[in-house]
């Protein structure tokens, strides 16, 4: 008898979880869900201030000080990732840049929520949605042109980021060296971005500029990744590896712009 | 009934409140402390200090809320969530039943087993494989969130004997 209970109760749970996840589907719990969507959204809103207190409090700088050194060191970032690219005679990397400089991008302000919940994974959440024409695989960047992820989920008034040092990314890159080596740049659960697949014969060194190679479906090519760190050259491998040092901290991104056309 | 709906919407908004101060904790810390789950640990303290089988239903709501903030495909954390509490709520009953502090431990490491696992299997299902790597993650946050759960229980337990008295 109280087998039969407790029978009874664990099909009803499941019989209940699976009910309300198909009304869900079909949307019809809006009602419920919506506002409380908005309560979460809204108290979310002073959570990049509550960071910039954290982070003040680890460096002893002012949030200005702050602000001012860390805008200096991505705009040198992308100015010398520029001229590097400048520097070359060829015509399509010249037209990329132009396209950078003018801005031909037609891009989508957004501000970060918050992080997404799933622990397999290095997600945000932003605050534009399809309502945007946002869509999925647009290339998301900040401070004109440093590529920190791509859309993966879009709702009416909200899209999840796919971060660069997720587990689940891989992006098409390219070594600004000698080479132009090309590889594939993959995160690993938010602890870190490596680039694989570089072959074996061609030179990688620290300190050399990582940029989207634009063979990546939705991705345009010339967006700043990072730069090498450090490179794991085995003899009996096929290729080569290098550990990435994103040109913008992934934990600490107030706002974005998703690139949405061209 | 009133005092019953009373306590139903109080949970609910205090299991709101817990799931709000998740996401700040898991953005706003660095790593490892943005590891520290407090979605789970309410739960535990909630089954600890209450045992009410309306734990199962609450940790379905915590895993819908979740999926509304999570790139997976919608359902795997309210499954995840139902199951793992299904179980914990069943050895809470049948296995941790001396009520101390230490079983209340081995039940938070025990939760994170069942939930890691299940929810490892789901995204399986859904074609995501996960990477040995993980484990230094979820290492992490089964110390931190373990030892979180010990100290408020601990704090808790003594706040509510003091009351009794």
């Amino acid at each position: 008898m109280v087998k039969k209970t407790k029978t009874a109760t664990f099909v009803t749970i499941f019989v209940v979880v699976i009910f309300v996840l198909g009304l869900r589907y079909l949307h019809w719990i809006n009602f419920i869900e919506k506002p409380v969507v908005a309560i979460v959204d809204w108290s979310l809103k002073p959570i990049n201030n509550v960071k910039s207190f954290f982070i003040k409090r680890e460096k002893n700088f002012t949030i200005d000080e702050l602000n001012t050194i860390e805008d200096s060191k991505k705009e040198n970032e992308v100015l010398k990732t520029q001229v590097q690219l400048l520097s070359e005679d060829n015509e399509e990397l010249k037209k990329q840049l132009n396209f950078f400089v003018n801005k031909n991008f037609q891009h989508i302000g957004a501000k970060v929520l918050s992080r997404t919940v799933n622990p397999l994974g290095t997600t945000i959440v932003i605050d534009k949605g399809s309502k945007e024409n946002i869509m999925i695989d647009n290339p998301v960047v900040v401070n004109e042109g440093i590529l920190i992820g791509k859309i993966i989920k879009v709702e009416e008034n909200r899209s999840v980021v796919r971060l660069i040092n997720d587990n689940s990314s891989a992006i098409g890159a390219t070594v600004l060296n000698i080479d132009r080596s090309i590889g594939l740049v993959e995160g690993g659960y938010g602890l870190g971005v490596r680039m694989n697949y570089i072959p074996q014969n061609e030179i990688v060194t620290p300190g050399d500029t990582v940029i989207t190679s634009g063979l990546t479906e939705g991705l345009p090519k010339g967006l700043v990744i990072g730069k090498i760190e450090l490179v794991d050259k085995q003899p009996h491998e096929p290729f080569q590896q290098a550990v990435i040092t994103p040109a913008t901290d992934l934990t600490y991104i107030n706002f974005v712009s998703i690139i949405i056309g061209s | 009934m009133l005092r019953t709906v009373l306590k139903t919407i109080l949970t609910i908004i205090l299991l709101i409140l817990f799931f709000i101060a998740n996401l700040y904790i898991s953005y706003v810390l660095p790593y490892p402390w943005s590891n520290i789950n407090l979605l789970i640990s309410f739960l535990l303290i909630f089954l600890s200090f209450w045992g009410s089988g309306s734990i199962v239903w609450l940790a379905f709501f915590a895993g819908f809320l979740s999926d509304l903030y999570s790139d997976v495909y919608f359902g795997v954390f309210s499954i995840t969530f139902t199951i793992t509490f299904l179980i914990i709520y069943w050895l809470y009953y049948e296995i941790f039943t001396n009520r101390s502090i230490w079983s209340l431990t081995i039940m938070s490491l025990v939760t994170f087993l069942i939930f890691h696992f299940t929810y490892s299997v789901l995204t399986v299902i859904n074609g995501i494989l996960p990477k040995v790597t993980l484990l230094k993650y979820y290492a992490w946050e089964i110390s931190l969130t373990t030892i979180f759960v010990f100290i408020v229980y601990f704090i808790l337990e003594k706040v509510f004997v003091r009351f009794k008295d």
